[in-house]
């Protein structure tokens, strides 16, 4: 039987309304009164999350909650709603928080699940507009600061909120802090690593460009903490827009006297400079950043002497991230206590995701720490398109590692996310479904940390290129069961005997994939198949007898291997084919499909 | 600077006048810019100055974070409702300057509730 309409009704016992009684058969009684009880499906679910506001129902596909309260509005929904299909308005849900109706359902502010603290003003404030920055009580973080508080007052209130670098290490911001106060010397820096260059990340740049007075005043604050009056913005030449905004970001705040000479009246001063980069990735490293700034070739330094006791021309400096940066003012103005009650025990606050990859709703998000990969992947971000099942998640660029479907309920936090192989890192998050192959994604991380290892030391310089090219044969079926212990063996060693953390994470894609995915690596060395379907050489695509004709797949080859008439099964000529998969995301019914590879015998 | 009060001056006038106006939000981040950003922002504002919408104020903000569905524009009326349409070209934005800037019909096809899947 079609039912045309379903009613969601709660069946736990707290929604039963002293009014209404079981929702269920009175709702069953109404609707036979008016005859469409066939019509209609009736659904119990588990409690909504809502009791106190009455007996609530759901009604799909239109997505409307209702609360109801008596018996005659709940005849009132049947009569007007399920009837005649108008939304009774006065008795749709309010949402609890904001006390206005709103629907539909995924609108709640209850349940959404973002929370934002850097990325506050994104998207809401005009980032050009100093005053629109001071409306929403920016810079009376600083003021309160430089006028209220002692210098070991500041550093005291960070330490106290557990906030934790966002760049990557999870370092404890407040300690950093600390240590750089605690450095003698009478110049000290502040520097702000906006150098981001986790492909598939873009944090730092939303926050530059949506809200670059927060990092400013920060930084500010910083200054104050431990006694620095210059401050280095280090941001890559390849966020212009960026550039541009902070540039006028800073001559607002000196015109307007928030940066310059004696801050409020004080004895305090503070400048900040820009320092552009050209997009190394291993100057996202704070001693090879430092370098950098110094006009010296980005090479790591080994450490100790940390940047906090010999930085920056050899003065005591303070590195911290650009997200790290914004959150401080939000600290500093309401308290540690507040800050700690958002996120979980050891990872307080939030962590802005750049969330990418095969997901259907791509962007940033900023989420609670301790909030589940699951809630991430299905709630925030709507699932794995085209029905297709999902396989890993990539966190931390190509310092982290994947995290596979079986952890998706662990939380997302510093610790966790450690212990499950992979990394916070700065925030990238890669969504991958069934059709990546986990030697192409490694493969394709090695290439990167090839390109951007600065060679000063041997086994990142030698070491990388080599697993690199392993993983290039085995991707092309040359490969043999030997290889693959090398490359562990590699790996391992690759990882503890480099410099800098450029060295030492670059192997965690291969340990990581190599954990979790073993299988599909000896897959590509004793079957020659690649079973996602990825590494061109060891596979070759088929059309199957369930083609409709429908000629997309023809249209979409680049090279014109594939022929047919409308309405009649395609032909695939594998002399001609380049096997780059445009024909397979074409097709609406699924007919193409990837066999291994090897010569075909039609 | 020289006291928090002078500050707080500041925040209170921004925020009056700010109250003034109905404001005209769009997406000027790296991914706004990207899918066509300121052709719209200044398409608005060009049909701002044709209509003397003098209520209106057209300004350019960060990411709102939903990369994938810019260019956006946001609408939030004097009484701090709002009204968020994404995937927004010049063509949908004449029809919302016709339709929601002009007659203050709200065009829900375009919302950022119903593009968003």
């Amino acid at each position: 039987m079609f039912e045309r309409m379903q009613v969601l009704v709660c069946q736990s016992d707290s929604c039963k309304h002293k009014q209404i009684g079981s929702m269920k058969d009175l709702l069953v009684k109404e609707l036979k009164k008016v005859d469409c009880e066939h019509e209609i499906a009736i659904t119990q679910s588990s409690c909504f999350g809502l009791c106190d506001q009455g007996a609530i129902m759901g009604l799909f596909p239109d997505e409307v909650y209702y609360q109801c309260k008596s018996k005659e509005e709940v005849r009132e929904v049947v009569g007007r709603h399920i009837l005649k299909g108008e939304v009774v308005d006065e008795l749709v849900i309010k949402d609890p928080i904001i006390q206005k109706q709103l629907r539909p359902y995924s609108n709640f502010h209850t349940f959404n699940k973002q929370t934002r603290i850097v990325l506050r003003n994104c998207g809401i404030i005009n980032p050009l507009s100093i005053e629109e920055y001071i409306a929403r009580d920016g810079y009376f973080a600083l003021g309160k600061a430089v006028t209220e508080l002692k210098p070991q007052e500041v550093v005291d209130i960070i330490k106290d909120s557990g906030l934790r670098g966002r760049g990557g290490g999870g370092f404890l911001t407040g300690l950093k802090w600390q240590f750089a106060k605690d450095s003698e010397g009478d110049t000290k820096y502040i520097i702000c690593n906006a150098d981001e260059g986790d492909p598939g990340a873009f944090m730092d740049r939303a926050v530059l460009e949506g809200d670059p007075h927060s990092v400013l005043e920060a930084m500010a604050i910083n200054g104050y903490a431990i006694g620095a009056s210059q401050g280095y913005i280090y941001v890559r030449a390849e966020y212009p827009v960026a550039v541009e905004r902070l540039e006028k970001a800073i001559q607002d705040a000196r015109d307007l006297g928030l940066l310059g000479e004696h801050l409020f009246d004080t004895d305090f001063s503070f400048d900040i400079e820009l320092r552009l980069g050209s997009g190394a990735f291993v100057c996202g490293e704070e001693t090879a950043l430092i370098a950098s700034i110094e006009g010296y070739r980005g090479m790591p330094k080994l450490k100790p002497p940390f940047p906090a006791k010999s930085g920056l021309w050899g003065k005591p400096t303070n590195v911290n991230n650009v997200e790290t940066f914004a959150n401080i003012p939000v600290i500093v103005l309401k308290g540690s206590d507040w800050f700690k009650s958002i996120g979980a025990k050891n990872s307080t606050g939030t962590k802005v995701f750049a969330l990418g990859g095969k997901i259907k709703n791509t962007g940033l998000i900023e989420i609670p720490m301790g909030t589940t990969l699951r809630d991430v992947v299905f709630d925030i971000g709507g699932g794995i398109p085209n029905r297709k099942k999902i396989k890993a998640i990539q966190t931390g660029g190509p310092s982290g590692g994947c995290i596979v479907d079986k952890d998706l309920d662990a939380p997302i936090d510093f610790d966790t996310l450690k212990d499950l192989g992979s990394m916070m890192g700065s925030g990238g998050m890669i969504v991958m479904d069934e059709d990546n192959c986990m030697v192409d994604v490694a493969r394709f991380y090695l290439e990167f940390t090839v390109e951007e290892s600065c060679g000063k030391c041997t086994p990142c310089r030698e070491g990388t290129k080599r697993m690199y090219d392993i993983l290039t044969k085995l991707s092309e079926g040359k490969g043999t069961v030997e290889d693959i212990e090398n490359l562990e063996v590699l790996a391992s060693m690759v990882s503890e005997t480099s410099l800098c953390g450029l060295g030492q994470t670059a192997p965690n894609p291969i340990l990581s994939t190599l954990k979790h995915f073993k299988d599909e690596y000896l897959a590509h060395v004793e079957d020659h198949y690649c079973p996602a379907g990825v590494c061109r050489d060891l596979t070759n695509y088929i059309i199957d007898d369930t083609c409709v004709g429908c000629t997309k797949c023809a249209t979409n080859c680049p090279v014109g291997a594939i022929a047919g008439w409308p309405k009649a099964q395609h032909k695939l000529d594998m002399d001609l084919c380049i096997k780059c998969g445009a024909c397979k995301q074409a097709c609406p019914v699924g007919s193409i499909k990837t066999v291994k590879g090897g010569e075909v015998h039609a | 600077m020289k006291k928090l009060t002078e500050m707080k001056k500041i925040k209170n006038k921004t925020l009056k006048e700010l109250k003034k106006f109905r404001r005209v939000q769009v997406g000027v981040g790296t991914c706004g810019i990207a899918a066509g950003a300121f052709e719209v922002y200044e398409f608005l504002e060009r049909e701002k100055e044709k209509h003397k919408l003098s209520e209106c104020m057209v300004t350019g903000v960060g990411c709102m974070g939903e990369c994938a569905l810019e260019p956006m524009v946001e609408i939030v009326e004097k009484d701090g409702s709002s009204m968020i349409y994404c995937n927004v070209t010049v063509d949908r934005a004449q029809e919302i300057v016709d339709q929601h800037l002009l007659k203050g019909v709200k065009l829900e096809k375009y919302s950022l509730t119903k593009q968003k899947k």
